[in-house]
């Protein structure tokens, strides 16, 4: 037993490094306690210490017990009480495995001690018996186990004492065997006492310092706990700020740039129609710039609009062919620029939608001016197809161009805010990067999808699913960036 | 020749959409807030009103209700100039008698448009 002593896990985690002998010794125990035991560290190793104490004090006993059988010769109650007070121990780890709690075994485990060490301490030697030390042991186990209730320890300590004394004054001890044939047996109890009680001793300074530790780590988890919290609050702090900001600066710079756009717009008015042409090319530019500041502008206040999430879902019923057609009436001259042709192919009966016909338009605006941008000399067609989906009838809208394509890597990109497929596509076409991220977050407002397939230097489609009616829950703004579907 | 009722605090502003109007050969009256507005809806008898809506102390939307609540100038359409084409804007300048709404910047071709549609249809109406 004292092989063992420091090999018993108290600690889980000493687990690992032990002999596969333990390990087996550990299964054994394991199996007496509950599962919902072994989530607590420290309590886990309380019930394996006391499964294992339980398992091996008995077998250790069982040297007093051959001793008692050979020396009362009498072989009377006394005799019997002791052997079988001993073999009983061994009910106790399955009184544990089928009541489930530590506190009722412990309780008999004490109470038995008790009787044992007393009982035996009155048939055999009264006040000098060898087996009175065990009470000792009994108090260690009592205040061990049952540290929550000592009161109830010491009365029941208390109690078991008082009836020992009464015995002894009423009837006195029967001294069955003359107590210097108990010699040998008090060795053998005094010195497995204190190997029980050292073990114990040791056990309870290994659960102390595993209690520590717990404390450490619980007082480190809570420090980065209140931590991180507060850098949390410090995030979201800066984050509205910085909305906020946002919001401000590009609803102060439009005023100006209205100013620069229209101003630019009358002096082109008023030039003679074959007045100066570098001068008109110079003030179309201008003028060109001017929209094209405004447009990033609006951009950077709609996204700030999602980001605080005061972006909301107005439905209203609308044709969804006539709308289309309006878009592509609206972007026909955009189409135009690098010499595109823009075509319609829309299935004959799309009907109506209840959506967000505002958000509609500006998520097909937002995907033909992308179409527009990188395709030169091809083709861009706006498709529409009516079919029933998961929740309802939806409206797949497709914008397919023969354009430049984009690599699967660029893809993943796309709808990431601030960030176009590659970094030369700013310098190349120019633009903020927001439109398709705004895209995204709206479709998911309206309760539909966005997909994408491309391949370089074929052409990219780029294709909307939205649900013909809003569903009723409320969409959450995904925060731009974080998701959008992406099938290719 | 027609009157337009120009509402708009931004001092570019004003003189930008005016000379554009006035080669238009419109005929042009100022009004730089919400009561001047309701003044000058009053004084000066516009055939239509521009109306800003994001104007200082009373926004274009309460100078609006007030025009359309007196019965001397209840007559006259107003066109409302918001900064976003949002969907609020649009509902609230229908609720407030509105007559139609166009967005800031001025796409000036469109404005034309919308100011000779809504004389077009005050014009209707009266006959």
């Amino acid at each position: 037993m004292s092989a063992n002593a420091p090999a018993l896990p108290a600690d889980g985690s000493d687990m690992e490094a032990n002999s596969p002998f333990v390990d087996r010794v550990v299964r054994v125990i394991d199996w007496f306690i509950p599962s919902w035991v072994h989530a607590e560290r420290t309590e886990l190793a309380v019930w394996r210490n006391f499964v294992f104490t339980h398992l091996a004090g008995p077998l250790m006993a069982q040297a007093i017990s051959v001793f008692l059988y050979n020396t009362d010769k009498s072989h009377g109650f006394a005799c019997w009480m002791m052997i079988g007070g001993i073999w009983i121990f061994w009910s106790l780890p399955f009184v544990l495995k089928y009541t489930q709690s530590l506190t009722l075994s412990a309780i008999a485990s004490v109470q038995m001690l008790c009787a044992a060490s007393l009982g035996g301490g009155y048939f055999y030697g009264g006040v000098a018996s060898p087996f009175l030390p065990w009470i000792l042991v009994a108090v260690l186990l009592g205040f061990f186990y049952l540290s929550d209730r000592p009161k109830f320890v010491a009365l029941m300590l208390v109690a078991n004492i008082t009836a020992f004394a009464l015995a002894a004054l009423m009837f006195g001890f029967p001294e069955i065997v003359p107590l210097h044939k108990l010699t040998q047996v008090g060795w053998i109890s005094v010195i497995s006492g204190a190997i029980y009680v050292a073990w114990m001793a040791i056990f309870y300074s290994k659960i102390m310092s595993m209690r520590s530790t717990l404390q450490r780590e619980t007082d480190n988890h809570r420090h980065t706990a209140e931590r991180l919290q507060k850098a949390k609050e410090t995030a979201e702090r800066v984050s509205r700020a910085k909305s906020t900001f946002l919001a401000r600066m590009s609803h102060e710079l439009r005023t100006p740039l209205n100013a620069v756009i229209g101003y630019s717009e009358i002096l082109l008015e008023d030039m003679p129609e074959k007045g100066d042409a570098q001068r008109r090319s110079d003030l179309q530019r201008i003028n060109d710039a001017g929209k094209h500041l405004l447009s990033l502008v609006t951009e950077v206040l709609d996204i700030t609009k999602i980001e605080r999430n005061d972006s909301d879902v107005k439905a209203e019923t609308f044709d969804v062919s006539a709308i289309i057609q309006q878009i592509k009436a609206t972007c026909d001259s955009l189409a135009k620029v690098k010499k595109n042709e823009l075509a319609l192919d829309l299935e004959p009966n799309l009907g109506t939608m209840h959506n967000d016909a505002v958000k509609f338009r500006q998520i097909l605006l937002n995907l033909l001016s992308n179409a527009a941008k990188f395709t030169s000399n091809g083709r861009i067609v706006i498709s529409a197809v009516r079919r029933a989906g998961e929740g309802g009838e939806e409206i797949e809208v497709g914008v397919t161009d023969s354009g430049i394509g984009m690599t699967q890597e660029e893809i993943s990109r796309l709808f990431k805010r601030f960030s176009q497929a590659s970094a030369d596509t700013e310098k190349r076409f120019g633009g903020s990067g927001l439109g398709l991220s705004i895209c995204a977050s709206f479709c998911t407002l309206m309760g539909g999808s966005i997909h994408v397939e491309s391949n370089v230097g074929k052409g990219t489609r780029f294709s909307v699913v939205i649900p013909a009616r809003l569903p009723a829950a409320p969409q959450q703004a995904v925060p731009v960036g974080a998701t959008a579907a992406l099938a290719s | 020749m027609t009157k337009l009722l120009l509402v708009e605090d931004n001092e570019n502003n004003r003189d930008m959409l005016s000379r554009r109007l006035i080669r238009q050969g419109f005929e042009i009256a100022f009004a730089v807030d919400g009561p001047e507005a309701i003044a000058g809806a009053a004084s000066e008898n516009p055939d239509l009103i521009l109306m800003d809506v994001a104007l200082g102390a009373m926004s274009g939307w309460e100078a609006t209700l007030a025009i359309k609540a007196n019965p001397a100038t209840a007559n006259i359409p107003v066109i409302a100039l918001t900064a976003h084409a949002l969907a609020s804007d649009r509902a609230r300048s229908v609720e407030v008698g509105c007559i139609d709404y166009d967005t800031k910047p001025v796409d000036f071709p469109r404005l034309l448009g919308k100011i000779h549609a809504a004389l077009a249809n005050v014009k209707e109406a009266q006959s």
